[in-house]
């Protein structure tokens, strides 16, 4: 149990360290873009798809179980805060389970359809044509990952409560990972 | 069960998984899905899934989001804030209450570098507080006065709230962002007159501060924060002249907050990994219940609950008043138990429908939707900023003598809300002008 924690937690890892290199990279090929249409007026080719169909859908769905395993998905602590820790673990293992099959069946559907478009080659047709289909395994990846740190959360949740300790939610931390 | 019963049912069980502590996103999102496949069966429920989280989430527009994400967080990692203060500082302190009044200052102009309150609460608060303190402030007000200064941050440009807000309102994030920067000003001076008046009124709550700040060392001060000021107006310059997209604004701010802190000497690989991780982590989480928010939105239209909502709000003839009174306690409600995000996305699929029938600028409930929220970040029991704010100063202060002192700001807040309301020009002015 704890080597596949492990496992996957390093695997919700790599996936962040993928979208932290999307932010970047995406940040760099906007601002080149900006510059050459200012300056020489030729924009870099395909900005906006490759914004849109790869850089933006890795950025949302690739980070969802890194965020997962740090608790930091939004919640309402409200209720939860004051009950005991009987109450906690049911609320726990309620909210583990409703999540775990919605990220379940966003998984199923959004794997249905990658696998469909990589069929097809899908693809946009502007000035150049650009590939677009494998932007569309982000979503069964990041979600998939992120069913799979739920459920192990899940499992161990009626012995422990170490692993849904969670920091407030989007304010800058001072360490990192 | 008709169409109108189950979106009615619908809204009752996410209000009703959110308390219990089932993530916002995922109270949405499996209501929606359940709520579909009742409605119209199998086949549009799963339809719904292929083709919401995708085309959401691959959107030029809202690329923006993460830019200015970015941008915000290198300035914090290579704390530009800290310049700004001390200028604020060095210009302010001759006041009563002067210290406050320059957090006050340097939050508004942070502000305009990032989109995020929480951001500028913690920002200012690991600066400020401990100077403050450290002057023998009283320690309510030192900590109460970031947690205020903190809500401008989604007022003044650029802001995370106000880009959504205009995805899914189809209004045009430029011109919220014209809309924001009166009522941030406005908010900027009460806050400013509030402290003024209780220093002034007691003068223990803020003891002068002795040392002689010469007029050369108010121009050094400047000398420090003019990178900052040029970024803020290069990126809004553009962005208002129509030269940039929000999305090229943020992108080239984000890299020019990069070349500011390099040159400060600021940055290096692990503020910069930070700074970034942050970034997707707050993406991620904005945008899956964003997601969410965008499912509900067309179960509930399938519904038809906010068309007959709406209807019935115009037929009842409520006045423009009444509406805006209702919205507003609503929000105060809501936000006892939510966060601004939060609030804002549960709240959207209904309310939209009813201000768009009803003729109101969307850019003008835009900014109301955006004061509202903020105001809820410092009202108890759950005031966001004010646990920010108490992270960053430990034990030193306890959250009830935080809350204590934010109810003087509330107050301000009160007044900048009932300006807002009375005059809607004081939004609308900027965003009309370029038209």
């Amino acid at each position: 149990m704890q080597t596949l924690v492990k496992i996957v937690d390093r695997f919700a890892q790599i996936l962040m360290a993928i979208s932290i290199v999307l932010a970047a990279v995406m940040m760099i090929h906007v601002t080149i873009d900006v510059l050459l249409s200012q300056f020489i007026a030729e924009p870099m080719p395909a900005t906006v798809d490759l914004v849109s169909f790869y850089y933006m859908v890795g950025l949302v769905f690739l980070p969802l179980a890194f965020v997962e395993t740090k608790n930091e998905h939004i919640d309402v602590d409200l209720i939860h805060a004051v009950l005991p820790q009987g109450g906690k673990k049911a609320l726990d293992l309620m909210a583990l389970t409703f999540s775990m099959i919605y990220f379940g069946l966003l998984t199923y559907q959004s794997g249905i359809d990658a696998i469909e478009k990589y069929q097809l080659g899908e693809y946009t047709m502007g000035l150049v044509n650009v590939t677009i289909w494998p932007g569309r395994f982000a979503l069964p990846i990041g979600c998939g990952t992120l069913t799979l740190v739920l459920l192990l959360k899940l499992i161990r949740r009626p012995f422990t409560d170490e692993h849904m300790k969670s920091d407030p939610h989007h304010i800058p931390t001072e360490e990192g990972i | 069960m008709s169409f109108f019963q189950t979106g009615l049912t619908g809204i009752v069980v996410v209000i009703l998984l959110v308390l219990l502590r089932v993530p916002i996103a995922v109270s949405l999102g499996l209501v929606s899905f359940v709520g579909f496949w009742f409605m119209l069966g199998s086949t549009a429920a799963w339809g719904l899934l292929t083709a919401v989280p995708y085309d959401f989430a691959a959107h030029w527009t809202l690329s923006s989001i993460p830019m200015f994400l970015l941008m915000g967080y290198v300035c914090y990692q290579t704390e530009l804030t800290k310049g700004i203060f001390k200028a604020a500082r060095a210009w302010l302190s001759f006041l009563p209450g002067g210290l406050a009044i320059a957090s006050i200052f340097g939050a508004a102009l942070f502000s305009a570098a990032a989109g995020s309150s929480l951001a500028c609460a913690a920002a200012m608060g690991r600066i400020a507080v401990p100077e403050m303190l450290q002057r023998k402030y009283d320690p309510g007000l030192s900590a109460s006065v970031v947690a205020a200064a903190g809500t401008m941050g989604s007022l003044i440009p650029p802001s995370i709230i106000l880009i959504l807000f205009g995805i899914f309102a189809e209004v045009g994030i430029s011109k919220l962002f014209l809309g924001g920067i009166f009522p941030g000003i406005l908010t900027m001076l009460g806050y400013s007159i509030v402290i003024l008046i209780r220093c002034s009124i007691n003068p223990k709550l803020a003891p002068p501060v002795e040392e002689k700040i010469t007029n050369r060392d108010r121009f050094m001060a400047l000398t420090e924060t003019w990178p900052v000021i040029l970024l803020i107006i290069g990126v809004f310059g553009g962005l208002f002249a129509g030269i940039f997209t929000p999305t090229e604004a943020g992108a080239t701010g984000a890299a020019m907050s990069f070349i500011i802190g390099a040159a400060n000497r600021k940055l290096n690989w692990k503020v910069a990994r930070i700074a970034l991780i942050d970034t997707a982590k707050t993406t991620a989480a904005i945008f899956i219940i964003a997601v969410g928010a965008n499912l509900f939105t067309r179960f509930l239209a399938i519904s038809g609950v906010p068309a007959a909502m709406s209807a019935t709000v115009i037929e009842f003839g409520a006045s423009y008043l009444i509406l805006v009174l209702g919205t507003a306690i609503i929000f105060l409600l809501l936000g006892m138990i939510l966060d601004p995000l939060g609030i804002m996305l549960l709240t959207l699929p209904i309310l939209l429908p009813i201000f768009e029938a009803s003729g109101i600028s969307l850019i003008w409930f835009g900014l109301l939707v955006t004061k509202l929220v903020e105001m809820a970040l410092i009202t108890p029991p759950v005031g966001l900023n004010v646990f920010v704010i108490k992270g960053i100063v430990g034990d030193a202060i306890p959250i009830s003598m935080i809350f204590k002192g934010v109810i003087w700001f509330l107050v301000a807040d009160v007044f900048v809300l009932a300006l807002m309301i009375a005059f809607p020009e004081i939004v609308l002015f900027l965003p009309e002008l370029g038209q």
